[in-house]
């Protein structure tokens, strides 16, 4: 494992861009899903203009026609999931963490690492032209089904949609090498006495998706092989007049795309788990049963995709298992959350930025996981699939995690990344705001989508049934509006602290994981020596010890004592 | 899970394995089920040329047993002989690529296209892709083998075996796709 | 060279052959079912020998195992789960 280990100033190419340090990284992943961030709130701003006030001008953009409006939904989901919390969940906090938190100086290939992110940024630069090529970005839907997808006269996009599985496909791989990197680092670098038993939930959870991921790609992978073969050189893979079968595309698509929201899901709940017990000042409750019961998580990802699929045509055979499997993958992520509260109670909170955006984070995710019990029955799901209420179940669960839990994860780890600490008041300001304008978009969209509202539609109003809801559709956008303001309080956080911030300490937070030990930010090579961990990572509150907390490195001063 | 951890190289490469299967798993389970579904199939594969992909089976596994020979060799420092059989298996490994491409070319020149219906998309499609997996092998090999020429192998010996790895990989996916394509 | 090794890896090599020869002797002597049933479960003890002896899975941990193992599975289920829908329509 080369790295620099001469500690001769690198230049600022070395040090800042093309640097193999995983901090470095992290960063520059997450620079990269901030910048998509905004891009993604744009796509938002215009979609939500369009559905409030239809064929109106936009303020500050001008009027959208109906097929900008394909292709403003499509890049909104494709950005979301692919270019913001991929990045920023997976790839930032993954890459930041794991080695801090296991006592590694850095990943088991940094080379390798560093080639993740360019690979990553390649997609970005591909992604970012298919806005510009002639035809526009791609309008199929984020999903992009066939035949519409397969073919250029569908849709009247071009190059578009190709650059758009090309970004995907690179996309895949950088994410497939980083994935490599993870599971590698965590397996063979851990720190002496680092046993798989007392890493943090986060790590565990990081893992668990890096898992996930890397095993359930494949099939999109070959589908997006066929789909730009079908759209290139005349192959019928997904089109009925030569043979093909659309159908096949759903399946290879969310075989891949079910288990992939549990990749986005598994780190941001990692995060507010070891939040809320660092600020909880107490252990996690239930730590292992946690760790069994989202790995089994993990394994049942795989066996729920056709619930995407309800009224797609599938086998009616097909209805009755997945909606058993999707309704039973409900209970290993109950056991999390209710084992989450149970760390809560009856403990001594401080509500700090961090916490409440953590603790946001587990009362929207429960909503979510509400509506998503809903979604899974078949019978249900014939009304309201390609309604609204798909839309606002998803972004309950998805905000949990993407939102308040990559919040959550800067406030809190902001400290170790830059030296510097955030300011709390902004923090709490920009929570508030972003919890309450949250809930005012989405819980009406429930409502939209019962009443019958399908997704996207450039014009609602054009429906009769639909124009009394044109109200609530023009205070969902308003909120929306305001929601998206808000996140100005968290810009100006940011990069105000990094310049002007507090210095911070090691450990403002008197929290137990290794990554705590060393400075702020951690030098290259992370510790100065070794540590050795004698303790689990939730040693908080414990009875043996004058102080609520011990870190992980200390030693054992004399043997434990047995429990009451 | 104490004791003689895998080295992180070879574990790495096996997660990258790993995450390879689903590819060609997913894309051949596609072309079970779209086949098992769909009359004819027979008819479109009797076009294909058995001979020149019986000759291919042969050089692949020729080229699994030469790259692990010369694995063998690497362990034991004899990099002139790892030199030859790497040297081998690139051979081996060209040769596929040119019996591809005149089984392509045959094809094409008689008509039968990526166009020409839905076997032909599974057949341009399942070889196609593992074609690119041979030729990346083939360069990884190629870079292996200059290593083994000019000496600098020996720092990175063990390399050897993981580009072995992939390589077995992409030949195991031949041994499925031979008989899926050429002999169902 | 260590000779056990060479030995070993031809002998693996020669049986590779002589099950490529048998696959397609099953396929012009046999009737079409049994051909088929025969020449996959060739192709599946020819993956076996390659994995077990030219990959070395034979002498490696169980983790490795399970890294072919577990996607294996998956792509198992996602046969079977694709047979309603392309196989037996109606």
């Amino acid at each position: 494992m080369s790295s620099e280990t001469s500690h001769a100033p690198a230049g600022f190419w070395r040090s800042y861009v093309f640097s193999t340090d995983h901090k470095v990284i992290a960063k520059q992943y997450l620079s990269l899903g901030l910048f998509w961030a905004l891009m993604g709130g744009a796509t938002a701003y215009l979609i939500r203009w369009q559905i409030a006030h239809p064929d109106t001008e936009a303020p500050g953009w001008g009027y959208i026609a109906p097929d900008v409006y394909n292709a403003l939904v499509t890049m909104h989901g494709t950005i979301m999931v692919f270019f913001v919390a991929m990045p920023i969940l997976l790839a930032a906090f993954g890459n930041f963490l794991i080695p801090l938190m296991i006592g590694a100086k850095d990943m088991a290939f940094p080379k390798l690492n560093m080639l993740s992110f360019w690979v990553f940024f390649l997609a970005s630069l591909v992604l970012m032209a298919s806005f510009f090529v002639p035809g526009g970005a791609a309008a199929a839907g984020w999903t992009g089904y066939p035949p519409l997808s397969a073919k250029m006269e569908y849709t009247g996009v071009g190059w578009g949609m190709n650059l758009w599985l090309l970004a995907l496909a690179l996309e895949f791989a950088s994410f497939l090498l980083g994935g490599v990197n993870f599971l590698t680092t965590a397996m063979n670098m851990r720190a002496p006495g680092l046993t798989w038993f007392r890493l943090p939930v986060v790590v565990w959870m990081q893992l668990t998706a890096a898992v996930i991921f890397m095993l359930s790609v494949g099939p999109l992978i070959a589908g997006a092989v066929m789909l730009l073969m079908d759209r290139l050189i005349g192959t019928t893979f997904f089109l009925p007049e030569g043979g093909g079968e659309p159908l096949l595309w759903q399946h290879l698509f969310w075989f891949f795309g079910h288990p992939e929201v549990y990749v986005i899901l598994l780190p941001g709940l990692g995060i507010v788990v070891d939040v809320i017990s660092v600020f909880s000042r107490k252990p996690v409750f239930a730590y292992r049963p946690i760790i069994y019961s989202t790995i089994v998580a993990g394994f049942m990802s795989f066996i729920v995709w056709a619930h995407h699929q309800f009224i797609s045509g599938i086998d009616p055979r097909l209805a009755m298992p997945f909606s058993i499997t999707t309704i039973i993958i409900s209970v290993p992520f109950a056991f999390v959350i209710f084992s989450i509260i149970a760390t809560l109670w009856r403990a001594s909170i401080t509500f700090s930025a961090a916490m409440l955006f953590a603790l946001g984070s587990l009362g929207v995710f429960i909503f979510g996981g509400l509506t998503g019990i809903v979604n899974g029955s078949a019978p249900v799901d014939i009304y309201i699939h390609d309604t609204y209420f798909v839309v606002a179940h998803f972004h309950y669960t998805l905000f949990s995690v993407v939102f308040f839990g990559s919040f959550a994860g800067i406030y809190f780890w902001f400290p170790k990344m830059f030296g510097r600490m955030m300011n709390e008041a902004l923090g709490k300001i920009h929570f508030w705001l972003t919890f309450i304008f949250f809930n005012s978009v989405f819980i009406p969209m429930h409502l939209v989508g019962l009443r019958g509202m399908m997704r996207r539609i450039a014009n609602p109003m054009q429906y009769e049934f639909l124009k009394p809801l044109e109200p609530l559709n023009q205070f969902i956008t308003l909120s929306a509006i305001v929601l998206l303001l808000s996140q100005f309080f968290f810009v100006i956080n940011f990069f105000m602290s990094l310049v002007r911030g507090k210095a911070a300490e090691r450990n403002p937070w008197q929290a137990n994981t290794l990554e705590w030990t060393t400075t702020s930010p951690p030098p290259h090579e992370n510790f100065s020596t070794t540590p050795t961990v004698y303790r689990g990572p939730y040693e908080y509150s414990s009875p043996d010890s004058a102080e609520d907390w011990q870190p992980q490195d200390r030693p054992l001063s004399a043997p434990r004592p047995a429990l009451r | 899970m104490s004791g003689a951890a895998v080295p992180p190289g070879k574990t790495g490469t096996w997660w990258f394995l790993a995450s390879e299967i689903p590819v060609f798993g997913g894309l051949i389970a596609s072309y079970i089920v779209v086949r098992l579904g769909s009359a004819g199939w027979g008819e479109s594969s009797a076009h294909l040329n058995f001979t020149l992909a019986l000759i291919n089976t042969f050089l692949l596994l020729t080229s699994s047993m030469t790259v692990v020979m010369a694995h063998a060799a690497a362990q034991e420092s004899d990099f002139r002989r790892a030199a030859n059989y790497l040297g081998l298996t690139i051979l081996f490994g060209l040769g596929f690529l040119g019996v591809k491409g005149v089984e392509y070319t045959t094809e094409i020149v008689h008509g039968f296209t990526p166009a020409s219906g839905i076997f032909w998309s599974f057949y341009y499609g399942m070889t196609g892709l593992h074609g690119l997996h041979v030729l990346a092998g083939i360069i990884v090999n190629v870079v292996l083998w200059i290593g083994a020429l000019k000496g600098s192998l020996a720092q990175n010996s063990h390399r050897v075996e993981l580009a072995g790895l992939y390589w077995h990989f992409v030949d195991i996916v031949w041994i499925f796709l031979f008989p899926l394509l050429y002999l169902a | 060279m260590s000779d056990s090794h060479t030995r070993h890896y031809l002998m693996i090599w020669i049986w590779l052959l002589a099950l490529v020869v048998l696959s397609v002797a099953a396929a012009s002597i046999l009737p079409k079912t049994q051909a088929l049933v025969l020449i996959f479960a060739v192709a599946v003890v020819k993956a076996l020998l390659v994995a077990r002896n030219f990959m070395h899975l034979k002498n490696e941990r169980a983790i490795i195992y399970a890294l072919v193992l577990v996607p294996l599975a998956f792509i198992i289920i996602l046969l079977f789960a694709l047979f309603p829908d392309f196989v037996y329509r109606g």
